[in-house]
């Protein structure tokens, strides 16, 4: 646990074109880590491109990303979970069976408890057998955020969030914070981009693009 | 983190057969598409018993392959819509094993059920039982190479908007040889010759594409998730 207090997550002069949009160029960021980073930046700032290269769905023209040490790729793709602000659940199958599957293509333990157990923090386990296209933004953000209540999830060293709160009602709301928290208090980092005024959390690093 | 493969494995063949069986009107409308064709045929060729026999193999192939087509550029595309395809990429396993189970699932669950309508057929053109017997082995080894052919197609095509128009162009001359052995055993058979150098060919070409397909379309879903 010692070795892992002392990874960070660094940018180093970053640059980064999209087709012909020049989205950053000698980007420097060193995120808090473990804690809370929240990301800011009007609309078409490149909030999302940074977290997708992070993420390293999108590469960096130039500069260096320093993930958690010198973490190699395939190690940091099972070492975080990038939840965008579209909803990655497939159409065609259940809430419960998204979750399943998920868990199953991330190499983790799934059995219908767990997944239960998730939907029901987040209050949506009436909706287990409904098909994903028949449900509401919300109940679709809440069921995405389930990912992050499984035991595996606690376990990675980070959270790439794109505008999670989008959607969410209250109690929803209250009991990210709560998942956030115990995840930060259990060393993780959370990267978050969010146009929210108000932070509830103790501990975090605002970063303005 | 211990990473349990065979999760995996069970994961991505349930998605995979769910949504076929969910979205059961991609087949269904392969199946009324090819007898469509089927029945057209005979009727503009005209009653005669000999011309249509002289045809009859081949009406039964264009059949399949033009029910096929369709369904072949949308491999991925409701993946990559709804972001399954970004779920692979961060997938313990590698995204070329992922592609060929979901290309082996996407046969076994689409294709091969369609060789049941191979005899069906055939008895309706008065096919000989011997050809049936070759046609049904034909389309089982082939259609396996098609599958490959459309993952590479419909992968190159994914960030287009009008992919539609151009994965038939694309797979219509990969799958040439495919054509050319499949109906080179028919011919053998039909002439008294060996079948088997024209079926040792067509398994060949799978196998080829066996191995370029998954590598062919994981680079290209790597480019189209990361524009």
């Amino acid at each position: 646990m010692t070795s892992r207090l002392k990874d960070n997550m660094i940018l180093k002069n970053i640059s980064l074109t999209r087709g012909l949009k020049t989205i950053f160029s000698s980007l420097n960021i060193e995120f808090l880590c473990p804690g809370l980073n929240i990301i800011k930046g009007e609309n078409g700032s490149g909030k999302t491109s940074l977290l997708m290269m992070i993420s390293t769905l999108l590469q960096e023209d130039r500069g260096t990303i320093i993930r958690f040490g010198k973490l190699k790729k395939n190690d940091w793709l099972n070492e975080h979970i990038l939840i965008k602000q579209n909803s990655s659940l497939s159409d065609e199958l259940t809430i419960e069976e998204n979750l399943k599957i998920w868990c199953g293509l991330k190499g983790w333990d799934f059995n219908t408890d767990k997944i239960e157990k998730s939907l029901k923090n987040f209050g949506i386990l009436k909706y287990k057998n409904f098909l994903v296209s028949e449900c509401s933004s919300g109940i679709k953000k809440k069921a995405e955020l389930s990912k992050l209540n499984f035991d595996e999830s606690f376990k990675l060293k980070c959270w790439l969030l794109d505008e999670p709160l989008n959607h969410l009602d209250e109690n929803g709301k209250l009991f990210l914070k709560k998942i956030m928290d115990k995840f930060i208090n259990m060393n993780g980092t959370i990267l978050q981009t969010s146009h929210e005024k108000k932070i509830n959390h103790k501990n975090f690093k605002i970063i303005k693009l | 983190m211990k990473i349990n493969f065979k999760n995996i494995l069970i994961a991505l063949i349930e998605k995979e057969f769910k949504s076929y069986l969910r979205s059961i009107n991609n087949f269904m409308n392969m199946i009324v598409f090819m007898i469509a064709i089927i029945i057209l045929f005979p009727l503009t060729v005209g009653p005669s018993e000999e011309k249509l026999t002289l045809v009859s193999n081949a009406i039964v192939w264009i059949a399949l392959i033009v029910s096929i087509i369709p369904t072949l550029d949308k491999i991925y595309i409701s993946d990559f819509k709804n972001g399954w395809l970004e779920q692979y990429y961060y997938s313990p396993l590698l995204l070329e094993i992922i592609i060929l189970i979901k290309c082996f699932v996407f046969w076994f669950f689409l294709i091969i059920p369609l060789t049941i309508f191979i005899p069906i057929f055939s008895i309706l053109l008065n096919i000989p039982f011997l050809i049936i017997f070759w046609n049904i082995i034909i389309f089982a080894i082939g259609s396996l190479g098609f599958c490959l052919i459309g993952s590479i197609c419909s992968s190159l095509t994914l960030g287009t908007k009008s992919n539609n128009l151009i994965s038939p162009l694309l797979i219509l001359p990969l799958a040439i040889p495919i054509f050319i052995f499949g109906n080179g055993v028919v011919e053998a058979v039909k002439s008294n010759y060996d079948p088997l150098p024209n079926l040792y060919l067509l398994i060949t070409v799978c196998l080829i594409l066996l191995i370029i397909s998954p590598l062919i379309s994981a680079y290209s879903i790597k480019i189209a998730l990361t524009k």
